[in-house]
This record gives C-alpha cells, structure tokens and sequence, in this order.
C-alpha cells in the first residue's frame, strides 16, 4: 500500500514537474524580477540601484498614471459588460437555430476576426475608417453626416477602439456561452411550455439562472482581459488625442522602451498586476455568492 | 563497398562546404528603410555583394521607429546584436548614454579610409554626440514641397523660370492657396493625421521664426509655439488642407490631382520619379525648399548613420568591425546612387561632384543644406522621442481644430517638463 503511495506521489510529481517548471521560468521568475526591479533605478536592460519606495512615491504623484488608470476603466466599462451582453444574445441566436450547417456558418462567421492579429483587425478598421478614402466615411456622406474623425477625436476615439475590440473578441464569449446553453436540459424548456411559460419568462427563470455561472466566467475573463488593453490603443490612437485614451500598460512602454526607465515602469506594472488581481478576485467572488442566493 | 565509397565521398563534401565558405566574412546589417528608399538600398547591398567576395552582407530591414530601437537594445543586451545598422543621428542622445552604440576610434575609421573632413560639419558633429564617433553620417534628409505644375500653372502660381511663386511668406502663400481651392478640393494634400509629419512641418515653422523648442530645460520658450501652432490649424479651418488625414491618404491625394501641393519628406522623391517614369503620374511634378513662411529660411531636416551596436556580453570580433566598416566606407563612397532615394548624401565630395548637380530632381533643392535645421539634442526630441508622441497628442488635435493652440502647447510643455 506504501509502496503504491510513494509510486503514486511520484509520478505526479513527474507529470506536474513541466508544468511547473515553465510556469516558474516564465511567470514567477519574471514576475519576482520584475517587482525588485520597481525598487531600483534600473534601465530598461541591466541593473540599477536601490532605491526603495522612490518609484512608488513617484507613482502616486505622477498624474499620468491616474490619468491612464481613469482611461483603463473607462475602456473596461465600455467593453466587458457590451460584450457579455452581446456574447449571450448571439450565442442565444445561434443556439435557437436547427440547421446545423447554417448555426456552424454563423457560428464560424462571429468567430473568424477572433482568429486575426491584432495588427490585420487595426489595419482593416484603419482602412475602413480612413478620413479621406474610407469606406465608412462614404457611408456617412451618404446619410449627409459630416465625416468623422474616429480615432482622433476625444469623443469617439474611445468608444470605437471598444467597438473594434468587441467585434474582434466577441466570438470566444459566443462559444462559451454556447457551450453553456447546450448543457441547458431542452426538459426544462419543453416543461415550461406545457406549463404556459412565454419567451422572455423562460429567459428568466431558465436561461438566465442556470447560464450564470458561465456569465461570471465570461465577465471575469473579460475583466482581465480588458484591464491588460495596449495593443489597440498603440495602433489605432497613440494614446491620443491629449492623452484620451492613454492606458496603463502604454504609459509602461512609454516610461520603459521610450525613456529607458525600467525600474519605473516595473513599478507602475507592479501596481496594475495588483488591481488585476484584487478586481477579478473580488468580482468572481461576488458574482459567485449571487449564485448562491 | 560502394555505399561506403558515396558516404565517405558525400561527408568529404559537406566538410568542404565550411571549408570554402570560411574566407567569407558575413556582415549582419539591420535597417529600418521600408519605403521608396528601401529599395534602393537593397540594390547597393547588392552591388556591395556582387563586388566583393572576402564580404558578404546579409541584410534584414525591421519596422521603422520605437519598434526598430528597442529589438537594437534589447539583442545587444543578450549578446544576439547585428554588426551593423542604420541609426538616426537626432536619437543619438537616447542611445549614447545608453551604452548600446560602439564608439568607433580615429584608427579603425582611418583604417578603411573615414575622416571626419569628408562630412558636413553640423553632420559630423552630430554623429560624435557624447564625445566619441558613435556613427558614420550616410545622408541629410529634410522637409520638402512636392508640387502639381500643371496645376499651379494653371493658377499662375508659376514664373517663367517655371518656379513656384507662393513660397514667399505667410501672406503670398495663404493667396496662392486661395487661388488653388477655387480647383481642387484641397490645395494642400498633407498627411494632417501623422504626428511625425506635423512635427516636421511645425519645427520647420517654428525655427521660420527663429522660436525654440527646448532651452535650458524649458520646453517651448515665449509663444512662438502656439503661433506655430495656429499657423496649421488655420490651414485646416481654411479648408486649405484635410484634416486627421493618414500618411497613406495624403500621398494618394496629390498623386491623383486632388491636392495641388504635398509636403513631406525627401524620400517620398523615388515614389513620384518611379510613378512619373511608369506613366502613372498624369501630371509633371516639381519638388522646392520648403515655403519660407517667416523671416528665416528653415527646413527640419535628420540624418541617417550607421552604427555597431554594442555589447557587453557578446563584443564584435576585430574580423567582424573591419568587415562592417569597409561596408560602411563602401557605401559612403557610393552614396550618390543613395541620392536617387531623395537624400542628400553626407559625403561632401558626392555632394560637390558635378554628378550630384546634374541630378533631377535632387538639384532642385540642394540648398537645403544651408537652411536645415536639426532637432535640438536631447532625450526628448529625436525618431520615435517623446516629442512625436507628444505631437500626436498634443498638437495634432489642435492642427485639427479640436484644441486650441494655447491649450494644446500648455500640455505639450507639462507633458515633456514632467519627463525631464
């Protein structure tokens, strides 16, 4: 029985070892690295001195930085709850329609810009909205809109990198919440039928309920996700126009790759790795207790 | 015994293979030159190539900017360097201290035939930032107008020598571009929306009024800057030019006739002859100095150098440096092939040669030597600085019409003050 123990622990310990090996080389080691490196004056390459709490303090008053965390919200408000909402009600649509070819297509076409780089999905929205040649534009002129400027104007530049990200990452949602919807016994529906139930009552006493726990995970992957945001601002905007739509992890490249202050940008690293962790534990917990009652 | 015989045969061949490749000396060479001009290098990596056989380069061309010099710094920092790249001299204040460029000593310049005398001075000066040659200048390249004469002798905006006749101050200017939006839509097809291009245009007009951009740890001295500033943006409210227009979009714009003027770089020169030699440009076009707006002639104006990247980990061998320097002096001396990129070549005796003067349509602004002017050295300003970040973001909206010159030039300066 021992014996059997001992070989037991062991060869889990070799089927977890790679596992294990890669997480630390690639994520703890570089994440310890990168939190002494916030305490230190250091370039982007190579070490600096200590400088303890220096680039913390440093942090707290640089209004940059709560400039940037202000716009990450605000992009995470425009993203993670539209793109939920839209993810459930496509994945409804699919889910209603029997043909399996025709909810395969559909299914394939809601998941293809998921498959793109970042760079085709801004390089094709560019085009598309170009000021002078895009295809958009023609169609506003067509409406006898004035043309906008959608990526350098205050008022729209936000809004669009989150309308671009929605309809470049809707398509994973639309297949969790599929995978969801299948796991929904027809019984329930075919009984609420019988008992007189309409659409919207099966929505909520039904769908809603029982797809929750699926809804959690979408909106905590979202969070996450969305709080990392870099490469749509770095392409489409720059951070512009006068710091709109500067994010947290640009304002780590500028300090980092464009001064060459990496203790600094460690830091402000440091601190949205911090507020990653505290906002999606604290909203699966929450959305998880709601489960509950 | 046969199948012996071709295994000992095929291994005795495959061992020469190093053998006779050993006298070659492979030089690593990463540029970021991705447009017309890129092109032109490829071709004078080639004639190096096919002219030399103890030399072979083996050339990679990278993404222009911010992307470019952080993949320079950070293969430097694990020993995985090239041996030689292109470098922008107006970075060289971001890069010096940064250790990741290799001073070139006076004897390893001499030793393939480089002394300073044979650049522009400003040039040379430029290229020994920090005390020591990190570089060897290759070109000049500054802020050119491209213009559609057909049109703008249709509007009589040209003598009979068949110049332009708006350049000449703000006003004369302003009038010639009235006279052009009665034909086209926008007398001026500028890429309004590119922050580099504003801020080559703007620091050109800046320093057309003799204004600063950075003194003694002070970013935009007086009010010249919100003049600068307002100079564009009265451009765009006029209708004389598109507003948050890409770069793309403003070449296409003068290409096909819808703008009667273009203001951008030398290296766009190769993209009209080549249009122009294919019959694909259905007007004759014609490129001067910039639009002296102000009292002082000015045109932005950075260069191109290369460079040996350095490393603590993985140094250059001396058989590697003397390879990339005779590159280096090869190309100097071939430069004037490189002027056909629109560039003007560094090497002073390429530019004084009789060659370069009968140029087209290079010799239309070789003056630009005497009146360019290079951004001020510092950390701040200089390719992918955050100075181009900041005119993106600050300047740009107001050239635009969404900020005003006041504001936009208020957080330009907190901006780039709170860096220093």
């Amino acid at each position: 029985m021992n014996v059997y123990r001992k070989n037991i622990v062991i060869s889990a310990y070799i089927l977890i070892f790679p596992f294990v090996f890669i997480y630390c080389l690639f994520l703890l080691y570089p994440t310890l690295y990168t939190l002494l490196f916030s305490f230190t004056n250091s370039p982007l390459i190579g070490w600096g001195d200590w400088v303890g709490l220096e680039n913390y303090i440093k942090l707290w008053n640089d209004k940059f930085f709560w400039k940037s965390l202000k716009n990450t919200f605000v992009f995470v408000f425009w993203t993670v709850i539209p793109n939920t909402i839209i993810g459930l009600m496509c994945a409804m649509m699919i889910n209603r329609i029997k043909s399996f070819l025709l909810s395969g297509t559909l299914l394939a076409c809601f998941f293809l810009p998921h498959i793109l780089p970042v760079t085709v999905v801004t390089e094709i929205w560019g085009w598309m909205v170009s000021k002078q040649f895009g295809i958009m534009q023609e169609g506003l002129d067509y409406l006898g809109f004035k043309r906008i400027g959608f990526f350098s104007q205050r008022t729209w530049a936000m809004p669009m990198v989150a309308l671009i990200t929605i309809w470049w990452t809707v398509g994973f949602n639309i297949l969790l919440f599929i995978a969801g919807l299948k796991n929904i016994s027809p019984e329930l529906y075919e009984a609420s039928d019988i008992e007189g139930a309409n659409a919207l009552q099966q929505f909520k006493f039904i769908t809603w309920p029982l797809i929750w726990p699926i809804t959690a995970l979408v909106l905590t992957l979202q969070l996450i996700f969305q709080l990392k945001i870099f490469d749509q601002m770095y392409l489409l905007t720059g951070g512009g126009p006068f710091n709109s739509t500067l994010v947290v992890l640009q304002l780590v490249y500028k300090q980092g790759f464009q001064l060459n202050r990496g203790g600094y940008a460690s830091a402000i690293a440091m601190v949205l790795f911090v507020i990653i962790i505290i906002a999606s534990v604290l909203q699966y917990q929450v959305l998880r207790n709601k489960d509950k009652d | 015994m046969k199948k012996y015989l071709y295994s000992l045969l095929s291994g005795l061949f495959l061992y020469m293979i190093p053998v006779s490749a050993f006298a070659v000396t492979e030089v690593i060479w990463w540029d970021f030159l991705g447009g017309g001009d890129g092109v032109r290098m490829k071709k004078l990596i080639d004639n190096f190539n096919s002219s030399h056989d103890d030399i072979q380069i083996n050339a990679t061309t990278l993404e222009w900017g911010v992307p470019f010099y952080t993949k320079v710094q950070t293969s430097a920092a694990i020993g995985e360097q090239p041996d030689m790249m292109t470098y922008h001299l107006s970075r060289f204040p971001l890069a010096v201290p940064t250790g990741v460029l290799r001073p070139i000593s006076e004897a390893e310049l001499a030793s393939v035939g480089i002394s300073g005398d044979r650049f522009f001075p400003a040039n040379w000066e430029a290229a020994n930032f920090g005390g020591a040659t990190h570089g060897v200048p290759l070109d000049i390249h500054a802020n050119v107008m491209y213009f559609n004469a057909d049109m703008l002798a249709q509007a009589g905006l040209l003598d009979e020598n068949g110049d332009p006749t708006l350049l000449d101050g703000l006003d004369n200017f302003m009038a010639g571009l009235e006279k052009l939006d009665a034909m086209v839509e926008y007398p001026i097809g500028f890429a309004s929306g590119n922050g580099g291009m504003v801020w080559r245009w703007w620091y050109s007009i800046l320093r057309m009024m003799d204004g600063e951009y950075l003194v003694d740890g002070k970013v935009c001295p007086g009010d010249k800057c919100e003049k600068a500033t307002q100079v564009l943006a009265d451009l765009v409210e006029k209708g004389y030019m598109p507003s948050e227009t890409d770069y793309g979009s403003a070449k296409a714009m003068f290409a096909s006739g819808q703008s009667a003027i273009h203001i951008n770089g030398v290296w766009e020169v190769p993209t009209w002859v080549d249009l122009r030699s294919n019959n694909e440009l259905g007007f004759k076009f014609g490129v001067r100095d910039m639009p002296q707006l102000f009292e002082t002639e000015a045109s932005w104006a950075d260069s191109h150098a290369f460079a040996i990247p350095h490393s603590d980990k993985n140094p250059i061998s001396d058989e590697k440096l003397k390879a990339a320097l005779t590159v280096i002096a090869w190309m100097s001396d071939n430069s004037l092939y490189w002027a056909t990129a629109g560039h003007i070549p560094s090497n002073k005796h390429i530019v004084n040669s009789v060659f370069y003067n009968n140029m087209e349509p290079n010799a239309a602004y070789a003056n630009i030597g005497n009146n360019m002017v290079t951004e001020p050295f510092s950390p701040l300003t200089g390719v992918a600085s955050p100075t181009y970040d900041a005119m993106t973001n600050y300047i740009m909206p107001a050239v635009n019409g969404q900020l005003s010159a006041d504001e936009a030039v208020q957080m330009l300066r907190d901006d780039l003050e709170s860096l220093m």
